[in-house]
C-alpha cells in the first residue's frame, strides 16, 4: 500500500473512533505507521517532534484529490490582529469514504494490521495526547541517537535535549512503557 | 580576498576557502550546470554549480552574522555551504534520479532516497578528495549537511525551507534565465528569521510578508523554469538516455554503477555534463540516439498532459501520487508500451513522466515546519498565512505527461494528440490498484 492509502486509512480510522485529527495528531500516529509498515521512511527532527515530509505530503495529495476536507477554526489564544490562526482538523468526504472502501476491500490484511495498531495507539494515549507526542520523540531518539546499549530513562531526556525537546524524567518512564505496550521497544532494549 | 558576482556584488573568500574552491574536486563544479539543459529554452542560463556554491557559502556566512554564530561557527557554514553541492553528478538532479531508479530496480539500498548527502558527505570525508583540505573539519561539515540528527542553528542554514541554498538558487537562476519569477527581498527575509533556543530558526511574527514573498517567488519559479515544459523534457530525455545506455556503455555503466570504494569515488569525480553527453552518444543503441537527438536539440514533443487530481477514479490519482516516490516500473512500462503502439513509436522512445509541482523533494510539505514566532511562542506558519498554505498547495500538485518524438506542425500536432487522449487516459487504468 503506498503512503497515500496508508493516511487515508489512518485517517478513516481515527476518524471512525470520534476524533478529529488535526496536523499533529496525524503526524505522530503517521510516524508510527510509517515506522512498522515503510521501512524506508525517513523522519527529521523538528520542534514538535519526528516530522515526516511523506505525511505531511500525502495529507496535501489527499485534500487536493477531494477525499479528505480540511476545516479549521480560529486559535482565540492566539488570535492575531493581522493574521488570524487557525487549527486544522480533517475528516472524510463522501469520496473518500468511498475510496477507503474500495481501498479496505482490496487490501483487507495491510488495512487491518494499521487498524489494529491505529487502536492500539489510541487506547495507549487515552485522554492524553502528549504520551503519543513523548512515545514518538523517545523512539526517535533511540532509532537516531548513537546511545550506549540500553541507555537509562536519564541518558534519554539528556538527548531529548539535544534536539530542544523538553521531557521530564516521568514522562520518559511511561514514554518507555507505551514504546513497549505498543509494540515498537523490545522488553530487554532499555535499562 | 574577494571575487565580483552578479548576484551580491563581491564575495569574500579566506586562504582555506582558496585552497577548496581551487582543489579538482570543486573545480569540477564548473562542468556541472546548475539547471542541466534549461539553457535550450532560457540561452542565458548556462551558470554552473560552481557559481552557485559560492554565493551559498556568501548567504550562509551572512545568515550566520544575522543569527548570531560565533567566528568559528560561521567559518564552519561557510565551508559548508561551499562544498554542500559537492556530491552533484552530471545534470544534477538527472543524475540523482537515474541513481533512484536502478536503487528501485535492485530494491536494495534504502538510502538511495538520500543518495546525494550521503554521497556529498562520503566525498567530503574522503582522503582522497576533500578532507585532506579539511582536517578536522570534514566529520563536522558532512554533520551540518546531513538533514538528519540533532538540531542546530548551523544546519538549519544549511539545509531548512529557508536555508542558503534555495535563497541562493532562486536569485541566481532568475537572473541568468532573465526572469524576474525568483526575486524576492533577500536582505529583509534574512532580517526576519531569528534564532530560537539556541537550535532552530524560525520567522518573526513581522516577517510574515517577507516570507509569503519567498514562497510566491519559489512558486513562480517553478512554474516558469524548473517545470518548463523543455526543461522537463529535456531532463526526462537525459534520464531515459541514461538508463538505457547503462547497459551497453561502459562509461555510463562504471558512472553509475554506485559502490563504497576510493576508486569509484575518483571516477564519479570526473564526470561533468559535456561528458555524459559524448560518451553517451557514441554508437548506434537507442540510447545513444536519444543523445544524439539532444544534442542537435531534435526535442520529444509533448503529447499528453494530465493533472492527477483531474482524474476522475480517484484510486487511479492516488495510484499515479505513489508513483513519485516508489515508482512501479513495470506499470509504467505497460502505459508507455500501449502509448507506443498508439502512436506507433519504439516504446525506448516513450516517456511517461510523473512529477510534482514542487521541484526539490518534499518542498511543498517542507512548509510544515516553518514556525513563526508570536509572543516568542512557536506556532506553525501555515495557521497564519493562507498564501503560504495555498501556494504550497498547489506546489504539491502532480502532472502526468508523456513525451514522444512526433514530426507534426504544432497545430496538427495538437489535433493529433487531442484524438488520442480518452485512450492514453484510459491506459492510465493500470495505477488504480
Amino acid at each position: 500500500m503506498d503512503i497515500n492509502r496508508m493516511v487515508l486509512i489512518l485517517i478513516k480510522n481515527l476518524v471512525d473512533m470520534g476524533f478529529k485529527p488535526g496536523r499533529t495528531q496525524l503526524q505522530k500516529y503517521g510516524y508510527f505507521m510509517l515506522e512498522r509498515f515503510d521501512s524506508r521512511s525517513i523522519h527529521t527532527p523538528y520542534y514538535y517532534g519526528p516530522f515526516s515530509t511523506e505525511v505531511e505530503q500525502s495529507v496535501h495529495d489527499l485534500v487536493s484529490l477531494g477525499l479528505v476536507n480540511e476545516s479549521f477554526e480560529l486559535i482565540p489564544e492566539l488570535d492575531t490582529v493581522e493574521y488570524p490562526g487557525r487549527k486544522y482538523q480533517y475528516a472524510l468526504t463522501a469520496k473518500g469514504e468511498k475510496v477507503s472502501q474500495k481501498i479496505l476491500d482490496e487490501n483487507r490484511a495491510e488495512c487491518e494490521k494499521v487498524e489494529a495498531m491505529v487502536k492500539n495507539l489510541v487506547e495507549l494515549v487515552g485522554k492524553y495526547p502528549q504520551r503519543l507526542i513523548n512515545a514518538a520523540k523517545i523512539h526517535y531518539i533511540l532509532k537516531s541517537h548513537k546511545l550506549r546499549k540500553n541507555p537509562s530513562p536519564e541518558e534519554l531526556r539528556n538527548c531529548a535535549r539535544d534536539y530542544g525537546w523538553k521531557i521530564r524524567l516521568e514522562s520518559v518512564e511511561n514514554g518507555i512503557e507505551f514504546l513497549r505496550k505498543a509494540g515498537f521497544l523490545s522488553p530487554q532494549s532499555i535499562a | 580576498m574577494e571575487l565580483r558576482d552578479p548576484i551580491y556584488g563581491f564575495i569574500e573568500y579566506n586562504d582555506h576557502e582558496r585552497s577548496i574552491i581551487d582543489s579538482p574536486v570543486f573545480q569540477r563544479l564548473r562542468h556541472v550546470r546548475q539547471l542541466a539543459m534549461a539553457h535550450y529554452v532560457y540561452p542565458g542560463a548556462n551558470h554552473t554549480r560552481f557559481e552557485h556554491s559560492l554565493g551559498v557559502m556568501h548567504v550562509a556566512d551572512k545568515m550566520g552574522e544575522y543569527l548570531g554564530l560565533g567566528k568559528e561557527a560561521r567559518r564552519l557554514v561557510r565551508l559548508a555551504g561551499l562544498l554542500h553541492d559537492i556530491g552533484h553528478g552530471p545534470f544534477g538532479h538527472v543524475s540523482e534520479e537515474v541513481f533512484k531508479a536502478i536503487g528501485t530496480k535492485q530494491q536494495s539500498d534504502s538510502n538511495i532516497y538520500k543518495f546525494h548527502e550521503n554521497l556529498t558527505a562520503r566525498i567530503i570525508k574522503s582522503k582522497n578528495s576533500l578532507a585532506s583540505y579539511l582536517d578536522d573539519d570534514a566529520e563536522r561539515i558532512a554533520d551540518l549537511i546531513d538533514p538528519m540528527g540533532k538540531p542546530s542553528i548551523e544546519k538549519e542554514i544549511v539545509s531548512s525551507p529557508y536555508d542558503a541554498d534555495k535563497m541562493d538558487y532562486l536569485l541566481r537562476d532568475s537572473y541568468f534565465c532573465g526572469v524576474k519569477y525568483g526575486v524576492f527581498d533577500y536582505d529583509r527575509l534574512i532580517m526576519m528569521l531569528s534564532p530560537f533556543e539556541k537550535k532552530r530558526v524560525m520567522v518573526k511574527y513581522e516577517g510574515i510578508p517577507c516570507f509569503e514573498q519567498y514562497v510566491v517567488a519559489k512558486y513562480f519559479i517553478n512554474t516558469q523554469v524548473y517545470r518548463h515544459k523543455i526543461r522537463l523534457i529535456t531532463d526526462a530525455m537525459l534520464k531515459r538516455g541514461i538508463l538505457l545506455s547503462i547497459g551497453e556503455n561502459d562509461y555510463l555503466k562504471r558512472l553509475y554503477a554506485y559502490h563504497d570504494s576510493d576508486e569509484y569515488l575518483e571516477e564519479y569525480l570526473k564526470s561533468c555534463d559535456a561528458e555524459v553527453i559524448r560518451l553517451g552518444s557514441i554508437g548506434d543503441s537507442n540510447g545513444a540516439k536519444i543523445f544524439k537527438f539532444i544534442q542537435s536539440r531534435k526535442l520529444f514533443k509533448r503529447v499528453f498532459q494530465i493533472r492527477a487530481n483531474q482524474i476522475d477514479d480517484k484510486l487511479i490519482s492516488t495510484g499515479i501520487m505513489g508513483q513519485i516516490e516508489n515508482p512501479d516500473l513495470e506499470k509504467i512500462s505497460r502505459v508507455e508500451n500501449n502509448v507506443a503502439r498508439l502512436f506507433g513509436v519504439d516504446p525506448d522512445f516513450t516517456i511517461l513522466n510523473i512529477y510534482r509541482l514542487g521541484f526539490t523533494a518534499g518542498e511543498a510539505a517542507e512548509i510544515g515546519k516553518v514556525f513563526v514566532l508570536i509572543d516568542d511562542i512557536p506556532n506553525l506558519i501555515q495557521d497564519y498565512s493562507t498564501i503560504c498554505r495555498d501556494y504550497n498547495q498547489e506546489l504539491s500538485s502532480v502532472f502526468i505527461e508523456i513525451y514522444l518524438p512526433l514530426e507534426l506542425e504544432t497545430q496538427d500536432r495538437e489535433d493529433f494528440c487531442r484524438s488520442k487522449r480518452n485512450e492514453i487516459k484510459s491506459y492510465l487504468n493500470v495505477f488504480a490498484s
